[in-house]
């Protein structure tokens, strides 16, 4: 378990400096959800190159929100769609379901779990992964 | 009075929430808009009714019943006094102020609105002054006309006043005190020019009747709903309050025991009012607990609420000026019991999670005010909601926490 204000530091990081954000007015394939407590908006546009995935993000929220976005992109880029949707199931369901971190667990992802302290606070994480999952299984 | 201080004192004592030593012991509670917490006076109201009267109330020929009975009939005429009705039977038990603007917005929206008709509203609305009013709009083509505000959550008076007398509008559905910013709309002219044009008038008292004396006779309302544990009772009550001549015109909200005169497969007579509107078995208990509250507030008294609410307000307002990059909405004067602001930099539930964390209970969000914050052009605000039982103390913690967060997420 790795020391919480570590954890803090690398969310707010994520939040005050997110990786992969741009403006997407102009891309295609973009993939939007709205957090419907707290209007929060989530803009993903997904791209494919040589088989591997390219996501950039632009999620205007909260540090939850926008940390997980950041996050995501990272450990998302690079793997194949199959590899990608693979992940992305695998951090939801331990991340709902309550399953204990695999020991393997990047830091990255083991901030995002900081937030499962705070039930109202889980959906600003998860609408991130649940936005690209459902992306991924949609033949775009 | 005696030193506020020394009487707000009294006052939490009156909370157990505050005295607890259980898992939220030492909590600072800033979310009374949200739900009061409350006095002993009203949860031993609500045991003793379970303990000692249980019995379904009306119809019962035995004792028990026909105290359950006296108890909640009791709590009608406390709440019609709170209110200044001249008659009880025209306060309605719900559950709660949105289910009171429902059966009103259903039952004499569906029987008086047609095309072309509009339901005037303000941009401060909960969403259960304007929900209902589109439900009903959906059915009849009636159309809702918005009276705009300022960036500080005033009211556009003037175009209120203009579409009252334009000719259109049918029915007027006004907050008296905003949820979400505690701004206090002027409704006594609104209302006056409103029944010149016989216009129907309901108003949202919901975080208006804790805060000052409200007199619905001299308001000249037809309809004022409120919900009980805004006011220290218990959750799953409310009132509607509304003219007899409208309760009577009206068709039934709900049909049911309890409602009727005679029921037979051809056809069915409906009660006289209040039982027209109370069909099936109410909260009997929690109406009672709510009598019981409406005494409490009576006994605190408003001029001591009043004097309370003004330095609380005054402090909590003063703390979220004095941090650089808050922002506070609203006018000083006329605001009550809310203090709501937001950052440009900080997004409002990451301030409220650090608060949290600190015990520190505040809520964010658009506080069922969509429309609100569209028009202030904010994703949320951070509320901080205070109530009697609030102290200095309490404060100073907001403003300690406050302040750390600001420069941890700045």
């Amino acid at each position: 378990m790795t020391d919480p204000e570590i954890l803090k530091d690398i969310v707010l990081s994520h939040y005050k400096q997110p990786k992969n954000k741009q403006n997407l007015a102009k891309s295609d394939n973009v993939f939007r959800a709205k957090n419907p407590n707290c209007g929060d908006l989530y803009a993903f546009a997904i791209e494919s190159d040589a088989g591997m995935l390219n996501i950039t993000h632009d999620t205007q929220g909260c540090a939850a929100a926008v940390a997980s976005s950041s996050i995501l992109t990272e450990m998302l880029n690079g793997l194949s769609s199959e590899g990608a949707l693979k992940f992305v199931r695998s951090f939801r369901d331990t991340f709902l379901n309550g399953r204990p971190l695999p020991e393997d667990t990047s830091v990255e992802l083991e901030a995002l779990h900081f937030f499962k302290q705070s039930p109202a606070r889980v959906l600003c994480v998860d609408i991130a992964w649940e936005t690209v999952e459902n992306a991924l299984v949609r033949p775009s | 009075m005696e030193d506020i201080h020394q009487r707000i004192s009294e006052i939490r004592s009156d909370f157990p929430f505050f005295s607890q030593e259980g898992k939220f012991k030492d909590w600072v509670y800033l979310d009374t808009a949200a739900t009061s917490q409350k006095p002993n006076r009203v949860i031993n109201a609500e045991l003793e009714f379970y303990q000692q009267f249980n019995a379904n109330i009306h119809r019962g020929l035995y004792e028990i019943s026909e105290a359950a009975t006296a108890a909640y009939e009791k709590a009608r005429e406390q709440i019609s006094e709170f209110l200044g009705s001249q008659d009880s039977d025209e306060i309605i038990f719900t559950r709660g102020a949105t289910e009171s603007i429902n059966l009103i917005a259903q039952s004499w929206g569906g029987l008086n609105l047609q095309e072309g008709d509009e339901i005037l509203v303000t941009n401060l609305e909960h969403h259960a002054n304007i929900v209902p009013w589109q439900m009903v709009s959906a059915k009849t083509d009636a159309q809702l006309n918005v009276i705009p505000i300022d960036d500080q959550g005033n009211l556009d008076m003037q175009y209120a006043m203009d579409a009252i007398r334009g000719g259109k509008v049918k029915c007027m559905a006004l907050v008296h005190v905003s949820n979400a910013l505690g701004v206090t709309v002027e409704v006594a002219p609104l209302i006056q020019a409103a029944k010149e044009q016989g216009i129907f008038v309901l108003i949202d008292g919901s975080q208006a009747v804790t805060h000052f004396p409200v007199n619905v006779t001299k308001l000249g309302c037809d309809a004022y709903v409120f919900s009980g544990h805004k006011i220290f009772g218990p959750t799953g009550i409310g009132i509607l309050w509304a003219k007899r001549k409208v309760l009577e015109e009206i068709p039934p909200y709900q049909g049911g025991g309890d409602m009727i005169r005679s029921v037979d497969f051809e056809g069915t007579t409906y009660a006289e009012i209040p039982a027209k509107f109370e069909a099936g078995t109410p909260h009997i208990a929690g109406a009672v607990a709510l009598g019981e509250a409406i005494e409490y507030v009576n006994e605190v008294g408003f001029d001591a609420i009043a004097t309370i609410d003004q330095w609380l307000f005054g402090r909590a307002a003063e703390i979220v000026e004095s941090i650089d990059g808050l922002k506070r909405i609203g006018n000083t004067l006329d605001q009550v019991g809310v203090v709501s602001f937001y950052s440009d930099q900080i997004h409002p539930s990451d301030l409220a999670t650090f608060l949290s964390t600190d015990k520190i209970a505040v809520r964010t969000g658009h506080h069922c005010a969509e429309p609100l914050m569209k028009r202030l052009g904010i994703p949320g605000t951070v509320r901080v909601s205070l109530g009697i039982y609030n102290n200095a103390e309490d404060l100073d913690r907001l403003e300690k926490s406050l302040r750390s967060a600001v420069t941890f997420l700045s």
